[in-house]
């Protein structure tokens, strides 16, 4: 690992995150007279498939040390968001936050403060949210994508994610909307050795992404209608009888009966609660399950004066309306793909499904999620060696231990409050303090998020920390330098069970702080400096010794030694579900979902993306992560412009024909909220009538607007119903998701001076 | 590795089919070589010069292919002939290799270069202190100490493969004798030393 090790250096293990596909990649980083002198990846002999790294993580010392670091906390002069600063001391600056956030506790409570922090800028430790606990302030987090990982909690139990490493190969993966090949580079290599091995390949995706390219198979998509394509699948494979009827008797809640009148599933008594219901064909009775001998899995029964329903029943009801030719007319993919698809993924066994960010980034991505998820079930694939669904690598799960509160405290609870939210009317939020770019990244209409943000009857207060002037930063009232993972310590979990420090191998730069030191300062200033008494060491030991009892046996010596040490867990990965227990609210696998029965999708349903039909947007917009930034991480890191410099409007040689586009014009992109200028880039990987505009640009990289300018905040009035009716705070119980990717927009040529006004 | 003495024949081996384009060898290659800015040692290249990341056909049916290039460590390398100090020449084992110290940075090499592999690192820039032109020399000092060059290492896809020739029992010649392969410009009569696998069928359902 330390070859070429000169004098006066040293090579020490430390662990990237930018919050990718959970990669966690780690370094070999060298020092050299106090200065990153190089990154390299770390070599794993005797586990080779660990290793990985990519090109972000390689370019790191180009972030660490880029030009536009900040130097020191700034206090704006002019408008907030025009950009305008000057430096101003640590003191002053912590006192004119700590002042701002006590104002608004004493006006307005403690929920008026919103604290939130990107996942790049802040890991185990987390300083933001304890400082958020310690004064019950709001949280600011969660429900804009929550559609995949709600899906596999209420409908398989969670932590279904098949592992990636270990002897079980799938015959066939389905990558939907998942373009991993280009945003988990480091798993790659799993797909490429399954494919020698003769796996198959789909991609189902509008675009052609670098991942499509691979392919055995490339399915294109009509945006937003993943889950027209999954019931069609579904119906394709009950009618054809190569549904899984064993797996669903006795792991799935199939069988189970529904009652017609309320859409619950039918309990009866039982000594102790109550017991799900099943008709028993040899009976000809409605019973317990573990008193049937045979039972149903279709048809409808009378009870006690009730009409009830095994859940499959309910299913096929439903898939039904999604024959093949009709999905064809929605999906655009022709009835014979589908016919094949749904053949080869119900008969070549195992097969995986690996679903992607892509389906779930629209209202009613949640109904998507769920109509794929309802496939591994249908199939039996669930619980079987290189079968499963899930987009993550986390067979192991490790806990971790927490941060103890101190003795005593026992302030106000945090309130939770989703960014697609935030912003509302009757939002309680009137001072922010944000640690990395979320202001950017997760909140869709910025134009409206720079209303709120200047509007002063809405906004008393933003402070921001950061390493960079990045989009939120430029709204900020108090810019507060924070230095990066390689002068701090922070702990990690990695794929692969493995537990991973950041250690501080060189000295904050500038006058940057830790957030860890930052969010003390502000505590201390604010009364709760308790919360903040002890050093990263001293809460990692905590974090380390509250652990689960694999994690228990890592000393803070040995993860300072080592960089990244390996839980002690047997060598082949568990499979989700095998063991049978699925942990969901009828202990088996459900596609149906009683407590959705009252809004019409207890079975998943298609729900047409939308959008504004206006014709002066005849367009469809969507963004796409790609590999030179991990949302906002890295836009401005200069080896990586080298390669991908600006910002690009992607559109189809016909959608750029009919509008006189030739590719590197400026061109302007109109939609229902706002507008950006940007570069056009002409390629036939992009499917006419929709237009791309790659995530993470800072707002500064555009000739005007930008990406978040232009995407919409829509809810669905399913969604909104189901979030009022269950009164849950976070919005994440319902797979909550943001319509990122569902705009319609209009896109016109510039002339250069014209790109400027 | 080889047995002491014997000659080696370095080459290297890209797997198309793995290759999704990504730059990490890029982005290893400038970490490790010390490369200044605006230069690539290595670089990747969208099918034969297309924009970055523009596929050719007509949606759907499109070909996306990523050729990472660098110096081809030509068997009849055209830029040792132009050199005139004598600053690049070729190793026994196949290796172009430079002496910095000999380059006065005239650029014949080049313009010599079929492949566009080499680059002048204006004075100031670069680890060598610029002033000279520069290019991959396989990292011949990690080779040196038993290592594989530092965009093999840091493909996470397993695109590339370095080794000796000559050893028919070594990854290089196996996958030679076992997959096809093309060479860039081998009409030229250059005889490059990097071998491009080219993509297996796809097999549809």
């Amino acid at each position: 690992m330390a070859d070429g090790a000169q004098a006066g250096e040293r090579t020490q293990v430390t662990v990237c995150s930018p919050n990718c596909y959970d990669q966690n990649c780690p370094l070999a980083v060298t020092v050299r007279d106090g200065k990153i002198a190089g990154i390299a990846k770390v070599s794993f002999p005797d586990r080779p498939y660990v290793e990985r790294i990519c090109l972000k993580g390689l370019a790191r010392r180009d972030w660490v040390y880029a030009p536009d670091r900040l130097q020191g906390p700034l206090h704006r002069t002019g408008p907030r968001g025009s950009g305008e600063f000057e430096p101003i001391s640590w003191d002053e600056a912590l006192d004119t936050v700590a002042d701002a956030m006590r104002q608004s506790i004493e006006r307005h409570g403690p929920r008026s403060l919103g604290l939130l922090g990107s996942f790049g800028a802040g890991n185990a430790l987390s300083p933001w949210r304890r400082l958020a606990t310690a004064l019950g302030a709001t949280v600011v987090l969660g429900g804009i994508d929550q559609g995949i990982p709600w899906a596999d909690r209420a409908m398989l139990g969670g932590a279904s994610d098949p592992p990636y490493e270990g002897a079980a190969a799938p015959r066939l993966v389905i990558l939907w909307g998942n373009n991993m090949l280009e945003t988990a580079p480091g798993m790659s290599h799993f797909l490429f050795e399954a494919r020698e091995r003769g796996t198959r390949l789909v991609v189902i995706d509008p675009r052609f992404s670098p991942t499509a390219a691979q392919a055995d198979l490339y399915i294109p998509i009509e945006p937003g209608t993943d889950a027209a394509l999954a019931l069609s699948m579904a119906h394709v494979i009950l009618r054809d009888g190569l549904e899984d009827r064993s797996y669903l008797m006795r792991h799935s809640a199939a069988p189970l009966l529904v009652r017609e009148d309320d859409g619950r599933y039918l309990r009866l008594p039982a000594a102790a609660g109550e017991r799900f219901a099943v008709f028993d064909l040899a009976s000809g009775r409605v019973v317990a399950p573990d008193e049937a001998r045979e039972p149903a899995l279709d048809g409808t029964f009378p009870f006690q004066g009730i009409a009830v329903r095994p859940s499959l029943e309910l299913l096929r009801r439903r898939v039904a309306a999604y024959p093949p030719s009709v999905a064809a007319e929605i999906t655009q993919v022709p009835a014979e793909t589908i016919e094949r698809l749904a053949k080869t993924y119900a008969t070549e066994k195992p097969a995986v499904i690996r679903p992607g960010y892509g389906v779930e980034r629209w209202t009613n991505g949640d109904q998507s999620a769920m109509a794929i998820y309802t496939l591994p079930i249908l199939t039996g694939s669930v619980g079987t060696p290189g079968g499963g669904i899930g987009r993550s690598t986390s067979a192991w799960p490790v806990e971790l231990g927490p941060w103890p509160a101190p003795p005593g405290e026992q302030p106000p609870p945090v309130g939770h409050l989703s960014p697609m939210r935030a912003m509302d009317e009757d939002s309680p939020v009137r001072t922010w303090l944000v640690l990395g770019n979320p202001l950017q990244q997760w909140f869709p209409d910025f134009g409206l998020t720079e209303r709120v943000l200047r509007d002063a009857a809405r906004t008393d207060f933003v402070a921001c920390v950061d390493l960079f002037l990045t989009t939120s930063a430029r709204y900020a009232d108090i810019v507060l330098p924070a230095c990066s993972f390689f002068e701090k310590d922070d702990l990690l979990t990695l794929p692969f069970s493995y537990l991973g420090l950041q250690q501080k191998l060189i000295e904050p730069l500038h006058a940057s702080r830790s957030d860890l030191d930052i969010y003390r300062a502000i505590a201390e200033r604010l009364g709760a400096g308790q919360w903040f008494k002890d050093d990263a060491e001293t809460v990692i030991r905590q974090i380390l010794a509250g652990g689960d009892e694999r994690v228990r046996r890592v000393s803070l010596e040995q993860l300072r030694q080592e960089g990244v040490v390996r839980l002690e867990v047997p060598d082949e990965p568990p499979v989700p579900h095998q063991d049978g227990v699925y942990a969901t609210a009828t202990g088996r696998a459900q596609f149906y979902l009683e407590e959705l029965a009252p809004f019409g999708c207890a079975v998943a349903d298609y729900l047409p993306p939308e959008l504004p039909t206006s014709p002066d947007f005849p367009l469809r917009l969507q963004s796409a992560h790609t590999r030179f930034r991990t949302h906002s991480t890295y836009a401005n890191v200069p080896a990586l412009l080298a390669i991908d410099p600006w910002p690009l409007l992607e559109l189809s040689p016909q959608d750029a024909q009919a509008r006189g586009i030739a590719d590197g014009d400026w061109a302007l992109v109109l939609s229902v909220a706002g507008e950006a200028v940007l570069r056009a880039r002409v390629t036939p990987a992009q499917r006419t009538g929709s237009v791309r505009i790659a995530n993470g640009w800072w707002l500064s990289q555009f000739r005007r607007g930008s990406l978040q300018h232009l995407t919409a905040r829509h809810r669905s009035p399913r969604q909104e119903a189901i979030y009022q009716e269950a009164g849950r705070p976070m919005g994440w119980v319902f797979g909550t998701t943001a319509p990122f990717y569902e705009q319609a927009c209009e896109v016109r040529r510039l002339k250069e001076d014209e790109s400027h006004v | 590795m080889c047995e002491a003495g014997r000659t080696r024949d370095y080459a290297m081996v890209i797997d198309l089919g793995r290759c999704t384009g990504c730059w990490a060898c890029a982005v290893a290659c400038r970490e490790a070589n010390g490369v200044g800015p605006g230069i690539w040692w290595t670089e990747v290249m969208t099918g034969e010069g297309d924009p970055q990341d523009v596929p050719t056909g007509c949606y759907p049916d499109l070909d996306l292919t990523y050729y990472p290039v660098a110096c081809q460590h030509c068997q009849d390398p055209p830029c040792v002939k132009v050199c005139p100090t004598g600053a690049t020449y070729q190793r026994p084992d196949g290796i172009i290799a430079m002496d910095y110290d000999l380059c006065n940075g005239c650029r014949a090499c080049i313009a010599a270069c079929p492949y566009g592999a080499r680059h002048y690192a204006p004075p100031g820039e670069g680890a060598r202190g610029g002033g000279v032109v520069e290019k991959c020399d396989f990292c011949a000092g990690r080779v040196a100490e038993g290592l594989l060059p530092v965009c093999v290492t840091a493909c996470a896809q397993g695109a590339r493969v370095f080794g000796d020739l000559s050893d028919p029992t070594g990854d290089v010649a196996q996958l030679l004798a076992r997959r096809p392969a093309k060479r860039l410009l081998a009409e030229l009569g250059t005889g490059p030393r990097v071998y491009y696998l080219l993509r297996q069928e796809r097999r549809p359902l």
